[in-house]
């Protein structure tokens, strides 16, 4: 059970990191036709995505809460036996950001909420920005543990 | 951005507050995941009861200060919150969150 949870979570989290690298990099597009592959990435209206980055979000941080248990039961002992902290380290930074984004979630929602305020424009794209690297780094570093203590151990 | 004045407050007191009950340990309970039991009591013999996780607790305590601040603080003092705390605020807790899991890093 634990492992399909995983699996979920993993698949929740890509396609998280679309949504929210895609509104991101939306948020500083320069206004010109786009010519390039990143441009074109960039050239999309970042409102639509917000309500589900959110719920994607939330869903993610429950799965990763029910996986938790296991984690802290049968992985994280192996780590402190085998002497990897760093592997702890980045864990522990996954779980507290994980929560900074989660609290900032009603802040993101109320400035993406349309019509788009221009005041607020600074804060979509550093808030986004913000979110897409938690987003980013939590799924790095979940991928790193799962293959550290190797899948259905 | 004064319509959602409670969740402003919500926000950002739980996740100043989150980073708090980190740092001073407050966690308003511990979880038993070798038990399956949450107990008020955090520091339950690891020897019989496995290790304890604060994490939850942690989470609660934060959501808790948020919902009390939420509904206690005039929404005429949140309306003067600056727009560019939304980005300030998260950012200094990332930031917070890496210097905080330094130790691990070091030998």
């Amino acid at each position: 059970m634990v492992t399909v949870l995983l699996i979920f979570h993993a698949l929740v989290s890509i396609a998280l990191i679309g949504a929210v690298t895609h509104q991101a990099a939306g948020t500083f597009r320069e206004p010109t036709p786009p010519q390039t592959f990143l441009g074109r990435f960039a050239a999309t209206r970042g409102a639509p995505y917000t309500n589900t980055i959110i719920i994607l979000f939330l869903i993610n941080c429950a799965l990763g809460n029910l996986v938790y248990p296991q984690y802290r039961l049968d992985v994280r002992p192996t780590l402190e036996d085998l002497n990897m902290r760093s592997a702890n380290g980045i864990f522990e930074i996954k779980e507290h950001l994980a929560m900074i984004g989660a609290f900032m979630l009603p802040v993101y929602w109320l400035i993406w909420r349309t019509p788009l305020i221009p005041e607020a424009a600074t804060a979509r794209r550093w808030l986004t920005t913000i979110l897409a690297f938690i987003v980013w780094w939590n799924l790095v570093v979940g991928h790193i543990l799962n293959n550290i203590r190797g899948f259905g151990q | 951005m004064t319509q959602g004045s409670r969740w402003i407050t919500f926000a950002y007191v739980g996740a100043i507050g989150y980073m708090l009950a980190v740092t001073f340990n407050w966690p308003a309970f511990a979880y038993y995941p070798l038990l399956n039991h949450f107990d008020l009591d955090l520091k339950l013999p690891a020897k019989t009861n496995g290790p304890s996780m604060l994490y939850y607790g942690w989470i609660v305590t934060s959501a808790a200060a948020g919902l009390v601040l939420a509904f206690a603080v005039p929404k005429s003092i949140t309306a003067k919150i600056p727009l560019a705390l939304a980005w300030i605020v998260p950012l200094l807790l990332v930031i917070y969150s890496f210097i905080y899991c330094a130790h691990w890093f070091t030998s």
